[in-house]
């Protein structure tokens, strides 16, 4: 312990003397640590981004269900029609399942808009009114879309903030006709500007609310889409048009844990009415969350390896240094040994030298990693939904003891060849 | 009291090749005591520095059997080597081969660093040595703030600081005038005592002078 003490005390006392050549040394753990812990700390941010956005589509208790249209392709044009998803598909869940709070449409559609001398394109989707709690729909200025507008298949549409702004600029658009391909429809709400309070919020300087500012604004699509009722958008643009996309249906489980058990339910329910045809796909945010998470797992080992590579390379400079370090000192390793010191004394004093100037260089690293990563993540994290920048100290522990486990690496070779040096030789060293 | 005795020593260089194969020592059989200073003496090449670092463990012979108190110590691990080079044999270099990082008192201090001398001990220790070997006043320098002769007198006190039966001293004053080579051997004179040996090698007959006996060596073998 004694003897420990002992070479930890001179190690420091070598690095001192060689500050300019420790620092060079350790320059490729420094850049090593740093690597890693700001990766593994953006790789993480970039997930924790992503979880907020799909959070934010209040999704996680949502099931999707789809048409597998490989399947129904290699069935033949006319399955095409058959096995589309339509209103009833949405009232059988509704009615079958017992796992589900609600059940949405809806349908994708671009068209045209005309107001007065102003036209243009814009997605338009048709949607049931359960759609507006599900996908977080929030209308600010009149009312959303009812249960009288479906049935009756009502020409009433609501717009989203940025097409009210676009089309009637300061104007009330409540209660105004807009034409919709060959179409007039009523507007009867105003959805809430989405994504506003991050465009104006202190964080982001007068710069960025120009132009970028809305390109950087994750939730703008919100604010370009048109929503009429799914009634009014099957009768008036789709029709039997099998071409055109068709209804997608979400479900919104009870809970968030009963999330498979819907799943189930819901492609039971579909089996059963369709004769039993496998066409059907049920698919969940959760497993989209999960998908992700094993791409970030991906990314991490990617990462990880290039990261553990880089400090390899710092491994071999240090190893390279010490090497010239122990020819430096041969003498000085003679005497030593003239005056008792063993083998396992010189090996101590040459690998806890390696080992300190590695711990040294691993904080420096680390502290360069945090500044790193926090700056980057401050800047990918801007107006994304309010997310923190957070800091991966796992990384940071497990850079450290890499840097710990490469400087005893490196530190073995230069250790072990001082170690055996027989003494005459040493002492005879000039 | 004997304190050495080496019996049919050799060494030989490049023992694999017969093309360069030199023999430094041939059978050197000797019986050193304490209470007397010896001078091995020789030409350069003759063999006496091999015999010194053999003395010294800090070599290995390649035949032949050494007996440092009474205890074989030619066959010991490197481990045990280094303990009893700790405990029993101060050195004294022609270069002095003082550690330039450290100040005086830390150089003195060095071999107790790898023993079991606890820390008051230390001190008291060096400080009474430096006082004894004159250099009180000189603690907290380093070595290259100091003449040869202060230098030299800091080896002897480091080779004296963990009280060893046998101090060798490898042309102690080779890089001294005149003056201060009087002075260093005076010092060195002094340490003879009952329990301890000294051995100086040397080609100076100046230096011999101040031995009890000289072992002559000639091409490996004893003359003398």
């Amino acid at each position: 312990m004694k003897k420990l003490w002992n070479a930890i005390a001179n190690g420091f006392l070598e690095i001192r003397y060689h500050v300019m050549r420790s620092i060079l040394s350790v320059v490729g753990i420094i850049l090593g640590v740093m690597n890693l812990t700001a990766m593994f700390s953006i790789v993480k941010g970039t997930e924790v981004a992503n979880r907020t956005f799909i959070e934010s589509l209040g999704a996680q208790d949502m099931v999707q269900v789809s048409v597998d249209w490989h399947k129904v392709h290699d069935l033949g044009a006319s399955a095409m029609k058959q096995y589309r998803l339509t209103l009833n598909d949405m009232n059988n869940i509704k009615k079958y399942a017992s796992t589900v709070k609600s059940v949405g449409v809806e349908v994708n559609l671009r068209e045209t808009l005309q107001y007065k001398d102003k036209n243009k394109e814009y997605r338009v989707l048709g949607v049931s009114p359960s759609t507006f709690p599900m996908n977080k729909y929030i209308v600010v200025n009149g009312r959303p879309i009812n249960e009288y507008d479906m049935q009756n298949a009502a020409r009433v549409c609501v717009l989203g903030s940025t097409v009210a702004k676009e089309l009637f600029g300061d104007v009330d658009p409540i209660g105004k006709v807009i034409k919709v391909r060959n179409d007039y429809f009523q507007v009867i709400g105003v959805l809430t500007e989405y994504g506003a309070t991050l465009a104006k919020g202190p964080g982001s300087s007068p710069k960025k609310s120009g132009s970028s500012g809305k390109n950087n604004n994750p939730l703008e699509w919100k604010n370009v889409r048109i929503l009429i009722p799914v009634t009014t958008a099957l009768d008036r643009f789709i029709g039997q048009d099998t071409s055109q996309n068709w209804l997608s249906i979400f479900v919104q489980s009870i809970s968030v844990e009963m999330v498979p058990s819907t799943m189930d339910e819901v492609m039971n329910i579909m089996l059963k009415t369709h004769n039993d045809q496998d066409i059907y796909t049920v698919g969940s945010v959760q497993e989209w969350m999960s998908n992700m998470e094993e791409f970030t797992g991906i990314w991490n080992i990617v990462l990880g390896v290039v990261a553990g590579i880089s400090l390899m390379v710092g491994g071999i400079g240090i190893m390279n240094v010490m090497l010239a370090s122990f020819r430096e000192r041969m003498r000085e390793i003679g005497i030593r040994k003239a005056i008792g010191a063993s083998n396992v004394d010189i090996f101590l004093l040459f690998i806890v030298e390696t080992i300190v100037i590695c711990i040294i260089g691993g904080f420096i690293g680390l502290g360069f990693g945090y500044v790193v990563s926090m700056t980057a993540l401050t800047v990918m994290l801007q107006g994304s939904f309010g997310a923190k920048p957070e800091f991966s100290f796992d990384a940071g522990v497990v850079a450290m003891a890499f840097s710990m486990f490469v400087g005893m690496l490196s530190g073995l070779y230069p250790a072990i060849k001082a170690a055996k040096l027989p003494p005459v030789e040493a002492l005879r060293y000039e | 009291m004997e304190s050495i005795r080496v019996y049919n020593l050799n060494k030989t260089y490049g023992q694999n090749d017969e093309k360069i194969k030199v023999q430094a020592l041939k059978s050197i059989t000797l019986t050193l005591e304490t209470n007397k200073i010896y001078a091995i003496m020789g030409h350069s090449g003759s063999g006496k520095s091999t015999l010194m670092h053999i003395l010294g463990l800090l070599d290995r012979p390649s035949s032949g059997q050494y007996f440092l108190n009474n205890r074989d110590v030619s066959k010991l691990s490197d481990r045990q080597q280094a303990h009893i080079r700790n405990r029993e044999i101060g050195f004294v270099f022609q270069a002095y081969n003082l550690l330039p990082r450290y100040s005086v008192y830390k150089n003195v201090e060095m071999p107790m660093t790898y023993s079991t001398v606890s820390g008051s001990d230390r001190k008291i220790r060096i400080n009474r040595l430096l006082e004894q070997v004159g250099l009180g006043h000189r603690i907290h320098h380093k070595p290259n703030e100091l003449s040869g002769g202060e230098r030299q007198r800091v080896a002897i006190a480091r080779a004296l600081v963990m009280n060893p039966t046998v101090i060798l001293a490898d042309e102690p004053t080779g890089n001294l005038d005149t003056k201060t080579e009087k002075e260093i051997m005076a010092l060195l004179t002094e340490l003879k005592d009952d329990s301890r040996t000294i051995v100086l090698v040397t080609h100076e007959v100046e230096i011999a002078e101040y031995a009890d006996a000289i072992i002559k060596i000639r091409d490996g073998e004893v003359i003398e």
